[in-house]
């Protein structure tokens, strides 16, 4: 028994250890993806900053300036640990039939996509996105509670989990597809502008702001970063909301993959 | 459950059906969106047994049904009916599980790491498969050894050639010393030298570990030298399962007789003896096994005209071809 649950865990760090050195092997990529997440807030900055400054205001909604451009920071590391190559791998093994080798390999094909993507979202969230919240916090003077920690790991993991399944559902869209880049970029945009990666949900205007405050992307970025900063008190329904979103998620990606499999397996890829 | 004894594969009336549709490209506005559907008959009533220690050949043309048969064998594909047994277990149901006991090489689909040196893929396997140090040990040496993988599995796989590649990709996929071993083109597109080091490598593991291979295949090559016995799909349908000298006695004992003549000669008028090919000062003929001591044939072969002269029992790829031939004219 405790042999099986070492050998089980030496496949899945095996899974790990490869994925992360692949991931690493191109090293001028990770650099550039890098600055590039790192440079997205700074356009973020620019535009706040000319709207404050044309508009004459010291707040708008509950953001002043600076409230408004550590968001911004924040958004950006969130978004490390919550878009994933998920899709997109699974595509590849799809159109390209190599998802015969991994079916015939002695762990489940899902087990196996899932934690080699993982890795990548760990990585970035992990070893980079954490350094560079708690510099965050420190340049902007945020205070942060135990509580609001708490908030913020929890609805964070509530959004990686949501996107992880959404895009677990696009990526099995590719059996049925040609292609499902058109799908990916529209679900991009729906979870940045939606989400609140471009600008904070409450900003909506009535009507719309309560429409996207039942919508599962405001759990990838508005959620957490209002839970991290402690701006606005996140009631329990809205996490209720969440769960839901989260459960039927994994119903409809259970049995759209159910089917998928078949489709595959009866295919061959 | 698991058996030690029968046989390594089974294959009883096993059919497989594909959905595949067609689009109307090119028919006019629109004509894309439209599908028609169609059923492909992939495998039809296929049987067959192979048992421990053989190799076996699986031929045919492509879409013959190979590939399908090696999918469908390895637990990746479902039959639509028939009944198929690898060591004594369903590959589809105990996919897992019998994953350990065999390997598939696709020659098509690498499973190399690309940006990783061979090594990395190695490691990987390893551990997936649960082989102990000892072991994985001992084969990554016998394959170094027997792959000349030296020079090679230290290196970025994506800077490696196709047939080092294949060689990195044949001892990954075999690392766990696997008991049964499907491969599905594996030589296609690979240098001799390379090509030859596989077959050496496949013959060593069969004679040292009794390792069983069904490769399936259309390089004659790997036929001729690796399998004594040879199965030929064709439209689905098993057309032949025997011996690979029995293919060449289903057309009766041939040889060809190549004679290379002075300019200006016409092809000698003998009963029995047939003109394939010629050219100018080269005639090929096919004549019965029975017709070598044939008086008339001998006094052509030796007069003053020829220059020189072989018999020899024909390519096996020619016996396939009009193997194929015969077939197609029949149906």
């Amino acid at each position: 028994m405790a042999n099986d649950f070492s050998r089980s865990a030496a496949r899945y760090f095996a899974i790990f250890k490869i994925s992360a050195k692949d991931m690493l092997s191109f090293r001028a990529d990770f650099v550039l993806t890098f600055i590039m997440k790192i440079l997205y807030p700074l356009v973020m900055v620019f535009v706040w900053t000319v709207v404050f400054r044309t508009s004459n205001v010291t707040k708008i909604g509950t953001y002043n300036l600076t409230g408004m451009i550590a968001y911004f920071f924040i958004a950006s590391v969130i978004e490390l640990a919550v878009f994933t190559d998920l899709p997109y791998s699974m595509q590849h093994d799809i159109k390209h039939g190599s998802i015969a080798t991994k079916i015939s390999m002695p762990i489940a094909y899902l087990r196996y996509i899932f934690s080699s993507n993982m890795i990548n979202n760990f990585i970035w969230g992990s070893i980079i996105g954490i350094p560079l919240l708690a510099l965050i916090t420190f340049v902007f003077g945020i205070h942060v509670s135990v509580a609001q920690f708490m908030m913020f790991v929890f609805t964070l993991a509530l959004g990686v989990l949501i996107a992880y399944s959404l895009e677990f559902i696009i990526g099995c869209l590719s059996v049925y597809t040609n292609d499902i880049n058109g799908i990916l970029t529209f679900e991009g945009l729906m979870a940045s502008l939606l989400g609140g990666a471009l600008i904070p949900i409450t900003l909506f205007p009535g009507v719309i702001g309560k429409v996207m405050g039942l919508l599962p992307f405001q759990f990838m970025f508005y959620l957490p970063i209002t839970a991290f900063t402690g701006s606005t008190a996140i009631k329990s329904v809205v996490l209720l909301v969440g769960v839901a979103w989260l459960s039927a998620f994994i119903i409809i990606g259970y049995f759209i993959w159910k089917n998928a499999f078949k489709k595959i397996t009866s295919v061959g890829g | 459950m698991i058996e030690k004894d029968g046989p390594a594969v089974r294959v009883e009336d096993v059919h497989k059906e594909f959905k595949s549709y067609e689009t109307r490209h090119g028919e006019g506005f629109l004509s894309s969106i439209r599908r028609r559907y169609k059923m492909k008959k992939a495998l039809v009533e296929v049987s067959f047994e192979i048992n421990r220690g053989e190799i076996v050949a699986l031929l045919g043309k492509n879409g013959s049904g190979k590939s399908t048969l090696i999918k469908i064998l390895t637990g990746v594909l479902h039959p639509d009916s028939g009944t198929v047994e690898v060591l004594g277990t369903d590959p589809w149901r105990d996919r897992e599980t019998l994953a350990r006991r065999i390997g598939v090489v696709f020659g098509a689909h690498e499973q190399l790491y690309w940006n990783l040196p061979a090594i990395d893929t190695f490691e990987f396997r390893k551990a997936l498969y649960g082989v102990d140090n000892k072991q994985y040990n001992k084969m990554l040496k016998y394959f170094i050894d027997v792959l000349e993988l030296k020079e090679i599995y230290k290196r970025q796989v994506r800077e490696l050639s196709l047939g080092e590649r294949m060689k990195c990709n044949f001892a990954a996929s075999l690392l766990h010393n696997p008991e049964v071993v499907f491969l599905d083109e594996p030589t296609i597109g690979v240098d001799l030298p390379s090509s030859f080091a596989l077959r050496d490598a496949l013959f060593d593991m069969n004679k040292k570990f009794g390792t069983t291979f069904l490769i399936a295949t259309h390089v004659i090559d790997d036929v001729k030298i690796l399998a004594q016995r040879a199965i030929i799909l064709d439209k689905g349908k098993k057309i032949y399962d025997g011996s690979k000298a029995g293919i060449t006695k289903m057309f009766g004992d041939h040889r060809e007789v190549v004679a290379y003549l002075k300019h200006g000669m016409d092809a000698p008028q003998i009963k029995g003896l047939n003109l394939v090919e010629s050219a100018d000062g080269y005639m090929k003929f096919e004549i019965p096994g029975k017709m070598i001591k044939n008086r008339d044939l001998s006094a052509f072969l030796t007069s003053e005209n020829v220059v020189d002269y072989s018999i020899s029992e024909p390519e096996f790829s020619d016996v396939l071809r009009q193997f194929y031939k015969k077939r197609t004219r029949r149906s």
